[in-house]
């Protein structure tokens, strides 16, 4: 069980500094604020209101403020029909979910800071009850990936829906995994639907919209990617899932705003994949499992932790391939930090002399397990027999 | 009276013959030089008169016409001062016009009449050896690199005073003396460093096929010391080679009297800010020999190579291809020979600690690839051979052992190159149809090289390479055949675009 004490943000949420900042007093009631609020916006109380009240209205209000149309003119008589902005939503093949929609998800435990509607597309969203959220950085080590794509693929076969926020590295990872394996994907976005960011996960996203997932986000068509749009996704993410496997976390970062986001959350669990004091991509994950997080070992750990049975393919792994070399496995343990580490540095850490290392290292990258760059060598897979464990 | 002899003038490395004719008629005193010359061949006018003062001779004050046949060919420098003197002389009447016949002059005029040495005399010898000259007249200074030419008679000017009452007779020109055997200076020796196991064989397997290669290591780990010590384990110059190179370094005027032949290999390390111009030849005016040129036969090291500008790096292509390289420019197309080995040097990332366990690296993983996206492209497809460059600690620093010193590492250099001599041709240069032939393997070499090209994704560029490295190792091994052990050395030798690659395999 979790001590949700210690698991408390110890940062302020941004809503709440923004409430700070806030010149005038507002009326007490809790108000779900658009995206885009700031106290800078606009027209506050016009915008305050309209996300207030639930319905058609403010949501056609919020996509013509996003689009740039002044907030007086919203309340003319030639304002736009909600049926013209319904059909151009539906051009672009993106739905609109709200409270009173089937699929709203957030019926049961609303996000905090609330939600007021979300931009939805592809399939449905998955009820919360087994979805799990899989978050890492961007700059995740390649190994790390890997393991997100691992989990990933057993949860998946399990028949989680996996939750992630569509970036590159540790997302893709999971994201991709889930694909491949068949099973269900959400990716939530700090953007319009139809500006899908980052770029370089389009392909994938248009995948997802196909048919082999769910883009979601709070914010309406157009509205481009800021800064300040992530933190607050990362609360859907945690809202969106039963559990957060946070693989990869370095200090101060988004996937550990987003298993804060998930301690917090009444029901969430927060799990995290260890790692050596000194991986810096395991410091976030490191310093959640001293503050009660879930320890995981592999996606057995995590399923136990759902109380949900592991699927029979999972114990059943193929095996490795081939065996390897008792060389390459001496240096492929002192990669095991996902790190990169100069050959020279590697010949100390194995003891191999260059000559034994060089073809140790081509060993391993002709199996796919390490990866050579101008900076060094490091890990970017799993060897095969260590697969059974997650 | 009209006086006419020969000299020559210097278009890229090639001179061109160029008559001198003096006429001095009747009219207003005046001197005019006509013939495409730039200021420096104008300012001869200046330069002659002032001297020929101070050598004893008088002025002819009347109206005195030079002129530099062929008219369309632009001339430059200041080695036609002595030519233009000692038409004047005969001219003047200070020597009969038969002196002159056959004769080829080149040199500079100082103001007291000494006779100064100029650039791009060897050049100018082998055009005077081509026109058959009777006697070709240079610079004492640049004696020694006049007589580098068999079958020319060169004798050496120290002044116009000297020249004069040589033409009448009473006195004698330098003779050339016989070629110094001094010892070539000392190049610095493998022996002197320490560790880099990794980097000295790199260095001698690029040594050994003329392979390109790229040194990567943290600040200070040695990749300068180590891409200085590659003429040293180059066979000594042929003396072919010897003469291009000193022609070369004659042209830019780098060649000194006590080194009239340039007999060791050259190591040119141009600063990161170098130009185009001065990479690859140019200037203003006809095109002066680059650094691609000037490492002709040797080694061209670009340290810090992420720091060179694209277009630097776009202009050593020709010459990595080809093996020289044209200069056009309006007065003129030149072409230089460029045949060098290239050793790069690069930091692993901005800050030069990526993949170091001691020193945290402070570069972002964006940083990072936009680092290695500079470095690879163009540039790195001619790169044969990389290898890291590792900071050697305090303990094999003090080491006492010396290592293999340079001779050693030079034998077997020498001796994989006259494996290669019998091929015609070093493995760098190899022509990718010749490769199947030329790189016979045995089974396990073949079966590696088949799991290796698909595992690894190897472009059909990349195996090439690979192919050539691997000849080049089994030539330092003294084998004819390729082996598995061969192909994987030269794998592991390859440079690895890891990024561009896994981008592709996420998507």
């Amino acid at each position: 069980m979790i001590d949700r004490q210690r698991i408390r943000p110890t940062g302020t949420p941004a809503t709440t500094i923004a409430a700070a900042r806030k010149p005038r007093t507002r009326p007490s009631r809790e108000l779900a604020r658009p995206p885009w609020w700031s106290p800078e916006t606009p027209h506050q109380d016009v915008l305050l209101s309209l996300a207030a009240s639930r319905g058609a209205l403010p949501w056609v209000t919020a996509t013509r403020l996003a689009d740039g149309v002044a907030a007086d003119d919203l309340l003319r008589d030639d304002s736009p029909d909600p049926a013209a902005v319904n059909r151009r939503l539906s051009d672009l093949s993106i739905r609109f979910v709200h409270p009173g929609s089937q699929e709203w998800p957030f019926a049961d435990a609303p996000p905090d800071p609330p939600c007021a509607w979300l931009f939805a597309a592809g399939r449905p969203l998955p009820p919360t009850g087994r979805s799990v959220a899989i978050v890492g950085g961007r700059r995740a080590s390649p190994l790390r990936q890997a393991v997100a794509g691992a989990l990933a693929t057993a949860l998946a076969a399990a028949g989680c829906p996996i939750i992630s926020g569509g970036a590159i590295g540790v997302d893709a990872a999971a994201h991709h995994a889930t694909v491949e394996a068949g099973g269900h994907t959400v990716a939530v976005l700090g953007s319009g639907l139809d500006v899908p960011y980052p770029r370089a996960n389009v392909a994938l996203f248009c995948r997802m919209r196909a048919g082999a997932g769910t883009v979601v986000g709070e914010h309406p068509p157009g509205a481009l990617p800021r800064p300040s749009h992530f933190l607050p996704r990362n609360r859907l993410i945690a809202a969106l899932s039963i559990a957060v496997v946070v693989v990869e976390a370095r200090e101060r970062s988004g996937s550990l705003a987003t298993a804060r986001a998930a301690g917090a959350r009444g029901e969430g669990r927060v799990l995290a994949v260890p790692g050596a004091p000194w991986d810096l991509g395991a410091a976030g994950c490191n310093a959640l499992i001293r503050d009660g997080a879930v320890l995981v070992r592999g996606a057995a750990d995590v399923l136990a932790e759902l109380g949900v049975s592991q699927p029979e393919a999972l114990a059943t792994r193929s095996p490795a391939e081939a065996p390897l070399s008792p060389a390459a496995a001496r240096t492929l343990t002192a990669l095991a930090d996902g790190i990169v580490v100069r050959p020279s540095q590697l010949s100390g850490l194995t003891g191999l002399d260059p000559g034994a290392l060089a073809a140790a290292i081509l060993e391993l990258e002709i199996a796919g397990l390490v990866e050579r760059s101008i900076a060094g060598v490091r890990a970017v897979a799993l060897p095969a027999d260590s697969h059974a464990a997650w | 009276m009209l006086a006419r002899l020969d000299t020559a003038a210097l278009v890229g490395l090639v001179a061109h013959p160029v008559g001198v004719e003096v006429d001095i008629g009747r009219g207003l005193p005046a001197i005019t030089v006509v013939g495409l010359g730039d200021t420096a061949v104008l300012q001869a006018r200046d330069r002659i008169r002032a001297a020929f003062g101070n050598a004893g001779f008088d002025w002819p004050d009347r109206r005195i016409t030079v002129s530099l046949p062929p008219s369309d060919l632009p001339k430059h420098g200041s080695g036609f001062d002595l030519p233009i003197a000692i038409g004047l002389l005969a001219a003047a009447g200070h020597a009969p016009q038969t002196a002159l016949d056959g004769l080829w002059a080149l040199g500079e005029l100082g103001l007291d009449g000494s006779v100064r040495g100029v650039r791009g005399v060897l050049s100018t010898v082998l055009a005077a050896r081509a026109a058959g000259a009777r006697l070709l007249v240079v610079p004492s200074a640049n004696l020694g690199e006049a007589a580098l030419v068999p079958d020319v008679p060169v004798a050496g000017a120290r002044t116009l005073r000297q020249v004069g009452a040589w033409l009448r007779g009473q006195e004698e020109l330098d003779p050339p003396a016989p070629p110094a055997e001094s010892a070539p200076p000392a190049v610095e020796d493998l022996a002197d460093v320490r560790g880099q196991a990794a980097a000295r064989r790199a260095l001698e397997v690029a040594a050994a096929g003329g392979h390109n290669l790229l040194m990567v290591g943290p600040p200070g780990a040695g990749k300068t010391m180590l891409a200085r010590r590659l003429p040293g384990i180059l066979p000594d110059l042929a003396q072919d080679e010897a003469l291009e190179v000193t022609q070369v370094h004659s042209a830019a005027g780098l060649l000194t009297p006590a080194m009239p032949l340039v007999r060791t290999r050259p190591f040119r390390a141009p600063h990161h800010t170098v130009s185009v111009a001065g990479l690859v030849g140019g200037g203003s005016g006809i095109p002066r020999p680059g650094e691609v040129a000037l490492a002709h036969h040797g080694v061209l090291f670009l340290d810090e190579l992420a720091e060179f500008p694209r277009v630097a790096l776009e202009a050593l292509r020709q010459p990595l291809e080809d093996g020289h390289v044209t200069v056009v420019r309006s007065v003129a197309a030149v072409r230089f020979p460029a045949r060098f080995a290239l050793v790069g040097a690069a930091n692993p990332c901005p800050c030069g600690y990526a993949g170091d366990l001691v020193r945290a690296c402070r570069c972002g993983p964006e940083e990072r690839r936009r680092y290695e996206r500079k470095l690879s492209g163009p540039l790195l497809d001619r790169v044969d051979i990389f290898v890291e460059v590792e900071r050697v600690g305090a303990d094999a620093l003090g080491a006492s052992t010396a290592a293999e010193p340079s001779d050693a590492v030079r034998a077997r250099v020498i001796a994989a190159r006259d494996r290669q001599a019998l091929r015609g041709v070093l493995n760098a240069r190899l022509p990718t149809s010749d490769l199947a032939g030329r790189c016979q393997a045995d089974g396990a070499a073949r079966r590696i090289l088949g799991i290796a090209t698909e595992r690894l994704g190897l472009t059909a560029r990349a195996y090439h390479r690979a192919l050539r490295v691997a000849r080049t190792i089994a030539d330092l091994a003294g084998d004819d055949t390729l082996m598995a052990d061969h192909i994987e050395e030269a794998l592991g030798l390859r440079y690895a675009e890891a990024h561009g690659r896994r981008a592709t395999a996420a998507s």
